[in-house]
């Protein structure tokens, strides 16, 4: 017997939430999903700098993804004449590290919720930076919106924050508040 | 922060807005103000005012325009503490960290504008959400360099 939550959306139709998401994702990185070796990185030189291969040479999926779907505008200034995406630490990089796992490669982030409603189970690891101590906070949410062109929409919101130590990409230590939209 | 058509499933999306990826591949998350972020108690609080963020329209879609989101997100733990330990040695694992978790409800607003695909009136909308019979946590963490993960072979 379906059964709703305070916001009165039938259980079952969680499931469905939880599913597309997933369909989504496998729609988005179809061929990404060999889950084979990373392909090689090309020799390169980066700020006068020989490099063999990229420290992050596990994310070529995702890299091959961007430079194919284009994910993030933050990427275009490091994309090769070649199409090849380099992606190093510089040093004074002070940015967090994802964490080395996640739903598929190139996808550092699990989905923590009850496999009941679809997603990967209450104990899943919820941050998506690693070499993280601190407070995180977590929540799928589903509500109606109502839009500027009149129409109502159902909207499905991840959000997560992070809050403590970290260590960055060139090993130091640091303080600081991360949000996950 | 993704916005469905009404009674599809969750399976015909109109918008997607969301921060991009990092060149590390840190998905979909970026540092904010301190302030956005606060803590008491059983409570946490996470909002943010007209932060940029990117309209994809779908979930890794191909066209994205500058949009910017504002919410203000309030979880309220209860029920007991889970302790949750890493089951295994493999670092990519999804239980590779260590935590103190309780299960929490989470509500809030959101709202958010965007420029529209065609070049034409930027689209808004408003709304509020709740994680009421879905699911929240709220704890403390720690993985990577601050975890020995057990050796189990």
């Amino acid at each position: 017997m379906a059964w709703e939550n305070e916001r009165g959306f039938e259980v079952p139709k969680l499931r469905i939430v939880a599913g597309a998401v997933a369909l989504l994702l496998i729609a988005a990185l179809a061929g990404c999903l060999d889950g084979g070796p990373a392909a090689p990185v090309e020799k390169a030189t980066v700020a006068e700098r020989t490099i063999d291969s990229s420290p992050f040479q596990r994310h070529q999926h995702l890299e091959d993804l961007m430079a194919q779907r284009r994910t993030s505008f933050l990427l275009r200034s490091q994309v090769s004449k070649s199409g090849t995406q380099y992606v190093v630490s510089p040093p004074g990089d002070t940015a967090p590290l994802p964490i080395p796992g996640g739903l598929f490669p190139g996808i550092h982030v699990f989905a923590p919720g009850p496999v009941a409603f679809g997603f990967s189970g209450e104990d899943t690891e919820p941050n998506t930076i690693t070499n993280f101590r601190g407070t995180i906070g977590h929540a799928f949410l589903l509500g109606l919106a109502t839009g500027s062109d009149g129409e109502t929409y159902e909207f499905l919101n991840d959000m997560r924050v992070f809050s403590g130590n970290y260590v960055s990409a060139d090993g130091t230590h640091h303080v600081g508040t991360f949000g996950f939209i | 922060m993704d916005l469905f058509e009404p009674g599809s499933g969750f399976t015909i999306q109109h918008h997607d807005y969301q921060p991009g990826i990092a060149p590390s591949g840190l998905f979909w998350t970026v540092p904010i103000p301190e302030d956005a972020y606060r803590r008491q108690g059983n409570t946490i609080r996470y909002s943010l005012t007209d932060f940029a963020v990117e309209d994809t329209f779908q979930i890794f879609g191909p066209v994205g325009v500058p949009a910017t989101v504002t919410f203000d997100i309030t979880w309220v733990a209860s029920g007991p503490v889970r302790h949750l330990r890493p089951t295994s040695s493999d670092p990519n694992a999804a239980t590779a960290f260590a935590a103190e978790f309780r299960n929490a409800v989470a509500t809030g607003s959101f709202s958010g504008t965007s420029v529209t695909e065609l070049g034409g009136d930027p689209f808004s909308f408003a709304g509020t959400a709740s994680s009421a019979g879905v699911f929240a946590e709220t704890g403390t963490e720690r993985n990577g360099s601050f975890l020995v993960l057990p050796t189990l072979d």
